[in-house]
């Protein structure tokens, strides 16, 4: 792939999936800065990675893929930094995170609070099939490659994270929580 | 039951499902259509979530880290088209590790005088200074040794001069003169000062087959009871090691080593007291100032009289030493006739005790002096040629 080649599928990868890809790992980290940060370091591997990928590849879900992959790499290092910090009080500081501007959402505000709070109350585990099937749209063949799994560990991971969801979100849609918690820690297949 | 897991997972995933499938798992499995409701408003909900919006810096930062670099100006690796494979990686580690190895045995297969055997030594250091215990550092210390000797032999077997060396060992003589510092040939000066039989700490250069010696010491020995090796040419018996016969002549020469080797001359005997019995032998020393060594006269016979021998002497500056005292006691053990000793003694022996002196030209009157029984005789001083020949 010649460089000229490279740069204009790159800008059109980028155009397409930025926000997506942005607003999947936003959810999925439950902080904005970190967010960008990996949406950042998802493009940077893209662009070095696009002339090694094979012909007619998923480009979506390869995206995806290299998202959840960084977004792996950040827990794991979350994870790590809370063992080395030895300061609960600094974990919980950082536990806490803003909720996504109101950006013309069709949501009222206490239901969207409520629906951010149980989505950040799943483990990522859970988590991240559930944005890729509910909010980004993906079908369980694709979030499978994504996550690396078969479509029936991605079927029963939906399941359980419904399942998960529903018991804090409630049946009626209605939340009893107002705090907005940052994502459970936790790792991602 | 779960054949109803199943359906309830799939239901999970309800947009993959058909209208058929629908009804027939609503059908089947009654709370689904609950579950499908709930599973629609679950959805509904998050796909309402505002979208987070990317930064502008966030997105000038990416595209400055990628195309934004410019495909034209963008710094290309030297490598960028080739198809790098993973058998390069496993080539670059092959290499990688033979060379280290290469280095490696190249380092440990260095003689003095090469440019890696500086690093060899370090290594040895460093292998030195791990040892704790001290047993396990005089064993190494002692290989250490070893090596060196091993590593002068190689360089004379090279026939490369000039290199300078430096090892311990034993100092010995063969009858032929030669002088060797555990097996090494050396050529001694007349500034030299060492008992034959000692242990030495030597540095020198490599002449000619052998190592011009330029200093001489007397390092603690590694082991008490260290055995001393014989010499490399053994030689035919206490020949060299110039004694005091029994018949009150004794026959002394400045030169202690050159007899045929296969002629053993009437001083070839061993030391014998009046009982026959062969004494300790004597060592011939090499004063550096020409003054005879003093204390280092090897006891004899366990009765520690005299005998009727007499001790030559040769004084380097025709003085004759303190050590001049020719006893020969009547020794009824046979001392170490083959084996030189280096065992110091205050108690003056009953061997003859040649000393020799700096000079190395031995004049005729280096002879050496018989004395009477018992007592030392009037030890001729000798001449100022009372050296033994070291050759070089």
């Amino acid at each position: 792939m010649d460089p000229v080649t490279q740069d204009a599928l790159f800008t059109e990868l980028y155009n397409d999936y930025r926000q997506p890809l942005y607003g999947y790992l936003r959810r999925l980290v439950g902080d904005e800065a970190h967010a960008e940060e990996l949406v950042q370091d998802v493009f940077v591997r893209a662009y070095r990675a696009l002339p090694g990928l094979g012909a007619d590849p998923n480009y979506r879900a390869w995206l995806y893929r290299v998202a959840t992959n960084a977004a792996r790499d950040w827990f794991r290092r979350q994870r790590l930094r809370r063992w080395l910090a030895f300061d609960e009080g600094e974990d919980d500081e950082h536990r806490v995170s803003r909720p996504v501007a109101d950006e013309g959402s069709p949501l009222p505000i206490e239901e969207r609070l409520a629906v951010e709070d149980a989505l950040n109350a799943l483990p990522p585990i859970y988590r991240a099939p559930l944005l890729l099937y509910a909010v980004q749209g993906l079908a369980t063949a694709e979030i499978a490659e994504v996550l690396g799994i078969s479509r029936s560990a991605v079927k029963m991971r939906l399941s359980r994270g419904r399942s998960s969801f529903q018991r804090i979100y409630g049946g009626d849609g209605r939340h009893a929580s107002t705090k907005t918690l940052a994502p459970r820690p936790g790792s991602l297949p | 039951m779960r054949q109803r897991r199943h359906s309830l997972q799939d239901l999970a995933a309800y947009r993959e499902l058909s209208t058929e499938q629908r009804d027939e798992l609503m059908a089947r499995v009654p709370e689904a259509r609950a579950l499908l409701e709930e599973y629609q408003r679950q959805d509904k909900a998050l796909s309402a979530l505002p979208t987070p919006q990317l930064s502008s810096a966030a997105r000038a930062r990416i595209l400055a880290s990628t195309v934004g670099s410019g495909s034209a100006q963008r710094p290309r690796s030297v490598w960028a088209g080739v198809p790098v494979r993973s058998w390069v990686a496993s080539a670059a580690v092959v290499l990688l590790v033979t060379l280290f190895g290469v280095t490696g045995y190249a380092t440990a297969q260095s003689l003095p005088g090469d440019p890696l055997y500086a690093v060899k030594r370090w290594g040895e250091q460093a292998q030195l200074s791990v040892r704790l215990n001290q047993s396990e550092r005089d064993a190494y210390q002692q290989r250490l040794e070893e090596r060196r000797r091993v590593e002068v032999q190689t360089l004379l077997a090279r026939e490369r001069d000039g290199v300078e060396v430096a090892f311990t060992g034993t100092l010995q003589q063969s009858t032929d003169g030669q002088w060797y510092i555990s097996q090494v040939p050396v050529a001694v000066g007349p500034e030299q000062f060492a008992y034959e039989g000692e242990y030495v700490d030597t540095d020198g250069v490599t002449s000619g087959g052998q190592v011009a010696v330029r200093t001489l010491s007397r390092p603690e020995p590694p082991q008490p009871a260290q055995p001393v090796p014989p010499a490399t040419p053994p030689r035919p018996g206490p020949s060299a090691q110039p004694t005091a016969r029994p018949t009150g002549k004794p026959e002394m020469t400045a030169q202690p080593t050159p007899r045929p080797t296969d002629e053993p001359g009437p001083t070839a005997t061993p030391t014998s007291g009046p009982t026959g019995q062969p004494g300790p032998t004597a060592l011939p020393t090499m004063g550096p100032t020409g003054q005879p060594g003093p204390a280092t006269l090897p006891t004899s016979g366990p009765t520690g009289e005299p005998g009727p021998t007499a001790l030559p002497t040769m004084g380097p500056t025709g003085e004759p030493g303190p050590t001049a005292l020719p006893t020969m006691g009547p020794t009824t053990d046979p001392g170490p006739t083959g084996e030189p000793t280096s065992r110091p003694t205050t108690d003056p022996g009953p061997t003859a005790q040649p000393t020799l002196g700096p000079t190395t030209d031995p004049g005729p009157t280096a002879g050496p002096t018989p004395g009477p029984t018992g007592e030392p005789g009037p030890s001729r001083p000798p001449g100022p040629g009372a050296l033994p020949p070291m050759r070089r």
